[in-house]
C-alpha cells in the first residue's frame, strides 16, 4: 500500500461552526491520506462530521462554518499544492472540474429550472471544456455511459420529468463530465430505491474501474462499505479514530467505537445472535468531551482517557487507530511527559 | 358563475392555444428543432394559459391591461384633440355636452382627448420606473443574501434608512429637488431629450416638463427599489441553502453565475407576481405626486393633474373627479386582479389546484340564475357609483350594503353556520335592518340601485337552493 501514490493528503484539519448556541467543534484534527485510484470508504453516525471533511477539501464550507486550522495537499500533475491556500479563483476551477461532488439528495441537488442536458452541458462549459453544442453531445453519451435508456431525449427533459434513480444517474454524469481526478460520493444512495442503490453502484465501480478516478465514499451503510472499498476511515465526533483496509477492519477492529459499530450492524463475514447498540448518545460538540471523545460510551475506558488526547499509532501496516489501549507502556510514558 | 365560465373559457383554451402554437412556430422559424426540442415546455405554457382562462377576475384584469396598454401606446393618435389646444371649449361642461364623451375640463379641452394623452404618460411613467428600480432591487437584493455577512448588513442598513422614511415624503422631497439638475443634464443632450419627448407624446416646446417628469420617476425609482431587495433577499436566503445551489458551487460555477443563472431564475415568478401589482400602485402613487402638483405642470396631461384640477368644483362637477378617478381605479384593479391570479397559475402547487372542469356537469337553469344575480348586484353597484346625481346619498349607502354582502357571503362560508344554512338568513336581515336605517337618505336613483342589488343577491340564494350547495366554497 504504502508504494502507492498519495493524491491527497488532509493534515490536523481542525473545522468550527460559530452557531449562536456556541462553537461547534465538528472536525477536530483529521488526518488522512487518500491514494490514487482507490476507492476510500468514511463510516460514521449522523453528525460525525463526514460530510464536513469532504466538503472542507474544496472550501465548500459556508459562514457559520469556518476552517480553522491545517493542510490538504492535493497532488496537480506534478507539483503538490496546499487547497486551502490557493486563492478563491484557483480552487473554483478545481471544483467540479479535478475534485466533483455526489451529494446525496438527487431531487434537490438539480435546479428544476434546466434540463438535464443543459446542467451535464454547463459544467464543461463553465470550465472551458467544449462549446455548447459540443457539450451537448457529449452530455448524451455520458447518459449512455451511466446506463440511461434513450439518452437522445432525457437530454431534454427537466428534472421532474425523471425518477428517482434516473436523476441521480445524471448527478453521476454531471460529476463525471470533465473526467474528475477525485469523486466524492456523499452518500450517494440514501435516497434511492433499494434496487436502484445495487445498480448505481455497480455503476460506480465500473466507471471508477475503467477510467481510476480515485473515489471517497461517504455512507453509513457498512454493506456498500463491504463491497465497494478497499480502504475505510471510521469517523467519530470530529475525529477519525481508526483507518484500515476493509477486510482488516471487518475481521479485526481495533477501536472500541469500531468493535461497537461492528456489534450494532449486521456484519456479513460472521453470524451475530444479537445485535449489540453503543450505549449512550452522540456527544455535543459545543461542548466536547476532554481528552478521547468516545470515553463516556467506551465499555474499555481508563483513567487517561478523560484527560488526554490520544495519539495515532499505527497497529500493523496501513491499520491506524487513536486509542490508548494500543499504546506501550513506554510510548505511554512519553506521551504522558510530551 | 362556474359551469357557465368553464364552457366559456374552454373557448378562450383554443385562443390561447393558438397563440403558443404560433409562438412554437415562430421559435422554429429562428431555429429548426425548437418545439421538437422544447415540447415540454410548450406543453406546460398550454397548461399555464389554461388554468388562467379558469380564472374570470384574471381574465378581467388581462382585458383591462390590455386595454391599458392599448390606450397608453396608441392614445396620442387615436386622441380626437391635442392636449395643448386650451380653452377651446367652455370650461368643465358635462359629459356628452356637444357630442364631446366626457366632457370638458379645467382647461376647456376635450376630456377624453385629454385622458388618451395622460394614458401614455402614466404608462410610461409605470414602466420607466419598473425598467429602473427592478433590477436595482434585485442586484441588491441577490448580493446581500449570497454573501451574506458584512455586506448583507451593509446593504440592509442602506434599505432601513429608506423604510425609515414614509415612502410619499421621500418620493415628494426628490421629485422636489431633482429637476433642475435633470432639466440642465437633458438640455445638454438633444438626442435624449428628443427621445423622451417622443416617449412621453409630448410637443418638443413642452420639453421643459421634462425634468420634472423625470424627477417623479427618479423618486419613484428611490423609493421603489428598497421593497425589491427585501423581498428577493428573504427568498434568495431560502433559496440559496438548497442543495442545487451548494450542488452548482461544488460544480465550480462562480458566484455570478450561481446568482443570476440559478437562483434569480427560480424566483422569476415571485418577482413577476410582485412587479404586476406594483405597477398598478405606481400609477396611483404618480398619479398621487401630480395631485400635490409634483411632476408635470399644464397642458401636459396627467391623469393625477386632471384630478387635483376637478377637486376644486367637487361635488358639483362630480365627472372632473369621477371619470380619471375611475380610470385610475381600473387600472389599479387590473394589475391586481392579474398579480393575484398570475400567483396562482406560476406557482406549479397551486395551479394543480385550479379546476379545470373535468367532470362535465350539464348547464341548468340555476347556474343562468347565478349568473343574473351576480350581474345584478354588479350593476347595482356600477348604477350607485356612476348614476345618482347625489354623491353623498351614494357614499352613505355603499358602506351599509357592502357589509351586508360580506356578511353575507363571510356567514356562508363560515364552517359553524354553513350547516345550518342561518348565513344567509342573518345576513339578510342585517342587510334589511341597515336598509331601513338609511332609508332617511334614500333619493331616486339610490333607491334604485339598492333594489337592483338586493335583487341579485335573492337570485344568488335561489340559485343556492336550487343547486343544492350549502357552502360558497365547496
Amino acid at each position: 500500500m504504502s508504494e502507492k501514490e498519495v493524491i491527497l493528503s488532509i493534515r490536523d484539519l481542525y473545522v468550527n461552526f460559530y452557531t449562536y448556541a456556541g462553537v461547534v467543534r465538528a472536525i477536530n484534527g483529521v488526518d488522512l491520506d487518500i491514494y490514487k485510484g482507490e476507492v476510500f470508504g468514511l463510516v460514521g453516525e449522523t453528525g460525525c462530521g463526514k460530510s464536513v471533511t469532504s466538503r472542507a477539501i474544496t472550501r465548500l464550507i459556508t459562514p457559520p462554518g469556518r476552517i480553522e486550522k491545517g493542510e490538504i495537499f492535493y497532488k496537480r500533475n506534478s507539483e503538490v499544492i496546499d487547497l486551502l491556500k490557493i486563492p478563491d479563483e484557483e480552487i473554483r476551477k478545481i471544483r467540479g472540474d479535478e475534485i466533483s461532488y455526489i451529494f446525496q439528495d438527487p431531487t434537490s441537488s438539480l435546479d428544476p429550472l434546466y434540463t438535464s442536458g443543459f446542467q451535464i452541458a454547463e459544467t464543461m462549459v463553465v470550465h472551458d471544456k467544449a462549446e455548447w453544442n459540443e457539450a451537448w453531445k457529449k452530455a448524451v453519451e455520458l447518459l449512455k455511459e451511466t446506463l440511461i435508456p434513450d439518452p437522445e431525449s432525457r437530454v431534454k427533459n427537466y428534472p421532474h420529468e425523471l425518477s428517482g434513480g434516473m436523476r441521480q444517474r445524471v448527478v453521476i454524469s454531471i460529476a463525471l463530465s470533465n473526467d474528475p481526478k477525485i469523486l466524492i460520493a456523499d452518500e450517494p444512495t440514501t435516497n434511492v430505491d433499494v434496487t436502484v442503490q445495487a445498480e448505481l453502484m455497480d455503476l460506480l465501480k465500473e466507471l471508477q474501474r475503467k477510467k481510476g478516478t480515485t473515489i471517497i465514499l461517504i455512507t453509513h451503510h457498512m454493506g456498500l462499505i463491504a463491497e465497494l472499498t478497499e480502504r475505510v476511515g471510521v469517523m467519530y465526533a470530529g475525529n477519525l479514530v481508526e483507518i484500515a483496509k476493509v477486510e482488516e477492519l471487518f475481521e479485526n477492529p481495533l477501536h472500541p467505537y469500531t468493535q461497537g459499530l461492528m456489534a450494532a450492524v449486521p456484519n456479513p463475514l460472521q453470524k451475530i445472535e444479537r445485535l449489540i447498540p453503543i450505549k449512550g448518545s452522540v456527544p455535543n460538540l459545543i461542548y466536547p468531551p476532554p481528552g478521547c471523545r468516545f470515553h463516556p460510551r467506551c465499555p474499555k475506558a481508563m483513567p487517561i482517557c478523560k484527560e488526554k488526547r490520544p495519539p495515532r499509532i499505527e497497529v500493523s501496516p496501513g491499520h491506524f487507530v487513536e486509542c490508548w489501549l494500543y499504546v506501550s507502556e513506554e510510548e505511554w510514558e512519553g506521551k504522558n511527559n510530551e | 358563475m362556474g359551469i357557465l365560465w368553464i364552457k366559456f373559457s374552454k373557448k378562450l383554451d383554443l385562443i390561447t392555444d393558438k397563440f403558443v402554437e404560433l409562438y412554437a412556430r415562430f421559435r422554429e422559424l429562428i431555429s429548426p428543432g425548437w418545439s421538437d426540442k422544447n415540447q415540454s415546455r410548450i406543453d406546460e405554457l398550454k397548461l399555464m394559459l389554461r388554468a388562467f382562462n379558469r380564472s374570470p377576475l384574471g381574465v378581467v384584469g388581462f382585458i383591462l391591461i390590455a386595454l391599458f396598454f392599448f390606450l397608453g401606446i396608441f392614445g396620442p393618435w387615436i386622441a380626437p384633440e391635442p392636449y395643448w389646444g386650451l380653452f377651446r371649449y367652455p370650461r368643465n361642461m358635462p359629459p356628452g355636452w356637444e357630442g364631446h364623451i366626457f366632457g370638458t375640463d379645467h382647461y376647456g379641452r376635450d376630456l377624453l382627448s385629454i385622458m388618451l394623452w395622460g394614458a401614455r404618460v402614466s404608462l410610461v411613467i409605470g414602466l420607466l420606473v419598473v425598467a429602473l428600480g427592478v433590477p436595482l432591487g434585485i442586484i441588491l437584493g441577490l448580493i446581500a443574501a449570497y454573501y451574506g455577512g458584512v455586506i448583507d448588513e451593509i446593504i440592509m442598513r442602506i434599505v432601513d434608512i429608506f423604510y425609515a422614511f414614509p415612502a410619499l415624503m421621500l418620493a415628494i422631497a426628490m421629485a422636489a429637488v431633482l429637476p433642475t439638475t435633470i432639466s440642465k443634464f437633458l438640455f445638454s443632450v438633444p438626442a435624449l431629450e428628443g427621445f423622451f419627448t417622443v416617449l412621453f407624446g409630448i410637443r418638443l416646446y413642452d420639453s421643459g416638463n421634462l425634468g420634472p417628469m423625470l424627477a417623479v420617476i427618479l423618486a419613484m425609482v428611490i423609493v421603489w427599489w428598497p421593497g425589491y431587495t427585501r423581498m428577493i433577499r428573504a427568498v434568495a436566503l431560502s433559496e440559496k441553502e438548497k442543495v442545487y445551489v451548494e450542488a452548482a458551487k461544488a460544480l465550480g460555477l462562480s458566484d455570478f453565475q450561481i446568482m443570476f443563472k440559478h437562483i434569480l431564475p427560480n424566483l422569476s415568478s415571485i418577482l413577476l407576481v410582485m412587479i404586476t401589482i406594483d405597477l398598478g400602485s405606481i400609477i396611483i402613487l404618480e398619479a398621487a405626486l401630480s395631485f400635490l402638483g409634483l411632476g408635470a405642470q399644464p397642458p401636459i396631461a396627467e391623469i393625477g393633474r386632471i384630478v387635483s384640477d376637478g377637486r376644486q368644483y367637487w361635488p358639483d362637477k362630480w365627472w372632473l373627479v369621477i371619470i380619471p378617478g375611475t380610470f385610475l381605479f381600473i387600472v389599479g384593479l387590473g394589475w391586481n386582479l392579474l398579480g393575484d391570479v398570475l400567483r396562482d397559475v406560476l406557482d406549479p402547487r397551486t395551479r394543480r389546484s385550479i379546476e379545470f372542469g373535468l367532470k362535465e356537469k350539464p348547464v341548468e337553469l340555476h347556474d343562468f340564475i347565478g349568473l343574473f344575480g351576480d350581474l345584478a348586484i354588479l350593476a347595482g353597484f356600477v348604477y350607485m357609483v356612476v348614476v345618482p346625481i347625489d354623491i353623498p346619498g351614494a357614499f352613505l349607502m355603499t358602506g351599509p350594503v357592502l357589509i351586508a354582502f360580506l356578511l353575507w357571503k363571510g356567514l356562508d362560508s363560515h364552517s359553524l353556520l354553513r350547516k345550518v344554512r342561518v348565513g344567509k338568513i342573518v345576513g339578510l336581515v342585517i342587510y334589511v335592518l341597515s336598509y331601513f336605517a338609511i332609508t332617511t337618505y334614500l333619493a331616486g336613483d339610490s333607491f334604485v340601485a339598492m333594489l337592483i342589488i338586493l335583487g341579485g343577491i335573492i337570485l344568488k340564494m335561489v340559485k343556492d337552493e336550487l343547486e343544492g350547495e350549502v357552502g360558497g366554497f365547496e
